[in-house]
C-alpha cells in the first residue's frame, strides 16, 4: 500500500471512531492518491478500494468516494498495465464499481477476467464467479440473452474448489439473473422454480454467516423481490403485500446495520420502492400510488455522491469474450451490415465494416479480419482507446459527453475536454468504417453498420 | 420529507401510555416501560399518528432486558404517513427528538456524545446505545421515552432515525434530578432484539420453508458462529462486504426500477400509469 492509500484508510477509520480532525485528513489523502497517475497494481487493491469507498460514504465524503472510483476507472480499467491484475482483483474492483453505478467499467474488467479465467485457470470458482458477475452486469445493461448465457455457464462451470460460501454466492447471483430473465420472457413456471433455488441458497448463506452479515441481508432482499415477482405473475395480492412488508423491514435493517449511505442500503431501498410501486399499481389505490411515485422519485434523487443508478433498459449488449477466436481470447464485436445513413465524413475510412474486429481485453485494439492476419490498426492514445472502449461497451447506444468525460478522465479532464473528445472521434473515424461512429443526441455512438 | 410525522403516541382507552415511532408501516417501536400500565391480558393499544388519525395495534413482543417493545399495526388499517429511514449516528452528530409528551413540552435537541457503544441498561442487558447530550436542561426527561432519536436538525432534507430514547443519567450532585445526558438504543440493536426482524424468519415469512426445494450441501460448513455484536461490528461488516468477489444480487432489480422511474417521469400530468 502506498502512503496515500494507507493514510486515507487510517484517517477515514479514525474519523469514524470519533476523531473529528481525521475527516479532513481523509479527504486530503484521497485527493493526493487520485493525483497519482500510475496507481500501484497490487493484490490488495480491490479490497482497499472497497473499504475506503465504504468508509468515505459513511463519513459523508461522497464526492471523495466518487473521485476515488473515477480515478480507478480512468487509471486502471483502461490502462494497459492493468493486464497484470489478477482475476480476483478484477472481480473485486468490478464489484465496487458496479455497486456504485460504473457498469461499463465493471463490464470491461469482467470481460477481461473471463477471458483470462478460461485461458489460464480453467473455469473453477474463479471462472464461475467472473461469469456470474458478467451475467449480472449484462442484465443491468439490458442484455438479457447474454446474461442468461453467462449465468448458465457460471452454474455449469462445475466449480468444486473454493468454499461453500463462494459457491452459494455464485449460485444465488446466477439464479437471481436467470429468474429475472425467465420472468421477463413470461416463463413463469421456470422463474418460480428459480425462486425456490434463490431461497435455498439464501437460507444456507444465513445459516453460514448469521443474519446481520451483509451477504445475508442482500440474500433476503433478493429473495423478497423474486417472491414479489412470482406473486405478481400469479396476481396474488396478499403475497405481494407480504413481500413488500419484508422488503420494508429489510431496507430498515440494512440501513441500521451498514448505514443509510451504503450501496446495499440503497439497493434495498430501490427494491422496496419498485415493489411498492408495482403493488400500488395493482391495488388501484390512487393515494397509495401517488405515495409510491413519490418514493420512486425520492430514491432516484439521492443526495449528490450517493450510489448512482446509471443502467438503462436497453437491448444493448456487453460484448462477450467467448465470441472471440481462441487465439486472441479477445472480445469480438461482429459488425453487421447496415445502411450508412448517418455518415460522418472522414479521410480514408476502411471499406468494409464487417472486416473490423475489436479487442477490449487489455489495451483496446482494432484489427482487420484478413488473411494472413496483420497487426492491429492505430487506435491512438490511451484516452482515444478509452473512448473507443466505452462506445463498444454501449453496444450501439449513445454515450453522452458527460459519461465520456467521466470514463476517460475522471476528475482530471484537460482544459477543453469536449473539443478533445471531438478530436479523438475524428481520428477514430479515420480508421473505422464510414458511418460507424456517429454523433447523435449530444453524444457519440458506434453503430453496427 | 421531514421528521415531523414519524412519531406516534400509544393509548389504551383514553389513557396515554407513551411515545413511539413507525419503524415500517406495520411496526411501531416503543420503550417497554411505556407500557407498564397496560394490563398483561390485553395487548391491544390505540396508536395515534402524528397526523391525528388513530389505528389499532397489538403488542407483539416485549424485551424486558433491553426495555423495548414492538407493536404491530392492525392490517385493517393502512398508514399513509412516510416512514423515516433508519441510519447510524456517530459522535459529534446533531440529533433531535420530534416526539414530545405534550404540546407544552420542549422539543429536545442536542449532540451525539458517543456513537454506537455498549451500555448496561436498567433492564440488565448490555445493549448497543447512543449517549446523547440535550441542550434543554429540564431536570427530568420522563415522558420522552420511546420517542425517536433523529440524526441532524429538524430542517434537514433527509432525516434518519438512529435510536429510541430509553434512559436518562442522574445528576451526580443532585441525584433526584436528571443530568442532560440521555441514552438511546440504536435501531440496529432494537431490530436484533425481535424475531420479527430476524433474517431467517423473514425468509420463512416471504417464502415458507415448506415450499422450498430440498437443501443440498446441508450443514457442511454451518458451524461458523455468528459474529459477536460489539461496538466494532460496523467495521467488521464493512470488512466483510469489502471481501466479496461477487456482485450484490439485490441489484438485479435496478433495471425494473429505472424502467418504472422513466415511466413515472414521462407520465402526462394527472394521468394514472
Amino acid at each position: 500500500m502506498t502512503d496515500h492509500w494507507a493514510a486515507a484508510i487510517a484517517s477515514a477509520e479514525a474519523a469514524l471512531r470519533g476523531d473529528a480532525s481525521a475527516r479532513a485528513r481523509a479527504s486530503t489523502s484521497v485527493l493526493r492518491l487520485t493525483a497519482d497517475a500510475q496507481p500501484p497494481l497490487r493484490p490488495g487493491l480491490g479490497r482497499d478500494v472497497a473499504r475506503l469507498t465504504a468508509m468515505l460514504e459513511a463519513l459523508g465524503l461522497a464526492e471523495e468516494s466518487q473521485a476515488l472510483l473515477r480515478h480507478v476507472v480512468s487509471r486502471l480499467v483502461w490502462d494497459p498495465r492493468s493486464i497484470s491484475l489478477s482475476t480476483d482483483v478484477r472481480n473485486e474492483l468490478a464489484v465496487s464499481l458496479a455497486d456504485r453505478g460504473h457498469i461499463p467499467a465493471a463490464g470491461t474488467l469482467l470481460a477481461t477476467a473471463a477471458a483470462f479465467s478460461a485461458r489460464d485457470e480453467g473455469e473453477g470458482v474463479a471462472g464461475a464467479r467472473t461469469l456470474a458477475n458478467l451475467a449480472a452486469v449484462k442484465f443491468r445493461l439490458g442484455d438479457l440473452d447474454g446474461a442468461q448465457v453467462d449465468a448458465g455457464r457460471a452454474l455449469g462451470a462445475g466449480a468444486t474448489d473454493g468454499s461453500l460460501l463462494h459457491r452459494l454466492q455464485i449460485r444465488l447471483l446466477a439464479h437471481a439473473v436467470l429468474a429475472e430473465v425467465a420472468r421477463h420472457h413470461g416463463r413463469d413456471t421456470e422463474a418460480d422454480e428459480l425462486v425456490h433455488k434463490i431461497a435455498d441458497s439464501g437460507r444456507q448463506l444465513v445459516r453460514l454467516l448469521g443474519g446481520d452479515h451483509p451477504a445475508s441481508l442482500s440474500a433476503l432482499v433478493t429473495l423478497a423481490r423474486a417472491e414479489f415477482g412470482s406473486a405478481r405473475a400469479a396476481a396474488d395480492h396478499e403475497r405481494q403485500e407480504r413481500a413488500v412488508d419484508v422488503l420494508a423491514v429489510a431496507a430498515q435493517k440494512t440501513a441500521a446495520t451498514l448505514g443509510s449511505r451504503h450501496p446495499l442500503s440503497h439497493s434495498a431501498l430501490v427494491n422496496l420502492a419498485t415493489s411498492e410501486f408495482e403493488a400500488a399499481q395493482a391495488s388501484g389505490d390512487e393515494a397509495r400510488l401517488d405515495g409510491a411515485r413519490a418514493m420512486m422519485l425520492a430514491v432516484s434523487q439521492r443526495p449528490e455522491g450517493e450510489p448512482r443508478i446509471v443502467a438503462e433498459p436497453s437491448p444493448a449488449a456487453v460484448p462477450s469474450p467467448y465470441d472471440a477466436d481462441a487465439e486472441r481470447q479477445a472480445t469480438d464485436v461482429r459488425l453487421l451490415d447496415r445502411p450508412s445513413s448517418t455518415v460522418a465524413p472522414g479521410p480514408e475510412p476502411v471499406d468494409e465494416a464487417a472486416s473490423l474486429r475489436f479487442g477490449v481485453l487489455g489495451p483496446v485494439r482494432i484489427w482487420r479480419a484478413e488473411e494472413p492476419p496483420a497487426g492491429p490498426l492505430a487506435a491512438g492514445s490511451p484516452q482515444q482507446r478509452a473512448l473507443l472502449a466505452v462506445l463498444l461497451l454501449r453496444g450501439g447506444r449513445t454515450a453522452g459527453v458527460a459519461e465520456l468525460l467521466d470514463a476517460i478522465w475522471g476528475e482530471s479532464p484537460p482544459a477543453r475536454p469536449v473539443a478533445t473528445i471531438r478530436t479523438y472521434a475524428a481520428r477514430l473515424r479515420r480508421v473505422l468504417a464510414r458511418g460507424m461512429l456517429v454523433t447523435e443526441s449530444g453524444g457519440y455512438a458506434l453503430h453496427r453498420c | 420529507m421531514t421528521s415531523a410525522g414519524c412519531w406516534v403516541e400509544l393509548h389504551q382507552a383514553e389513557r396515554r401510555l407513551g411515545g413511539g415511532f413507525l419503524l415500517t408501516r406495520r411496526y411501531v417501536l416503543t420503550a417497554l416501560h411505556c407500557l407498564r400500565e397496560l394490563t398483561s391480558l390485553d395487548d391491544s393499544v390505540d396508536i395515534v399518528l402524528a397526523d391525528g388519525r388513530r389505528v389499532l395495534g397489538r403488542v407483539c413482543q416485549r424485551d424486558k432486558d433491553a426495555d423495548l417493545a414492538l407493536v404491530m399495526i392492525s392490517t385493517a388499517y393502512d398508514v399513509k404517513l412516510p416512514v423515516l429511514r433508519a441510519g447510524i449516528a456517530h459522535g459529534g452528530d446533531d440529533w433531535h427528538g420530534p416526539y414530545r409528551p405534550a404540546a407544552v413540552e420542549a422539543h429536545l435537541r442536542g449532540q451525539v456524545d458517543r456513537g454506537t457503544a455498549d451500555y448496561l441498561c436498567e433492564g440488565g442487558a448490555v445493549i448497543q446505545a447512543l449517549q446523547l447530550t440535550a441542550h434543554q436542561l429540564l431536570g427530568d426527561y420522563s415522558g420522552y421515552s420511546g420517542g425517536p432519536v433523529v440524526k441532524g436538525t429538524p430542517d434537514d432534507r433527509e432525516p434518519l432515525v438512529v435510536g429510541i430514547l430509553l434512559e436518562q443519567a442522574p445528576d451526580r450532585a443532585t441525584p433526584r434530578r436528571a443530568a442532560n445526558v440521555l441514552f438511546a438504543a440504536t435501531i440496529g440493536e432494537a431490530m436484533r432484539r425481535f424475531d420479527q426482524f430476524d433474517v431467517e424468519h423473514l425468509m420463512d415469512a416471504v417464502h415458507p420453508a415448506s415450499s422450498m426445494s430440498p437443501r443440498d450441501g446441508k450443514g457442511d460448513e454451518s458451524n461458523i458462529d455468528e459474529a459477536a455484536e460489539t461496538a466494532e461490528a460496523w467495521f467488521a461488516r464493512i470488512e466483510e462486504w469489502s471481501q466479496r468477489g461477487v456482485l450484490d444480487p439485490s441489484r438485479i432489480a435496478e433495471l425494473k426500477f429505472v424502467a418504472a422511474k422513466t415511466a413515472i417521469e414521462r407520465r402526462p400530468h394527472g394521468d394514472r400509469l
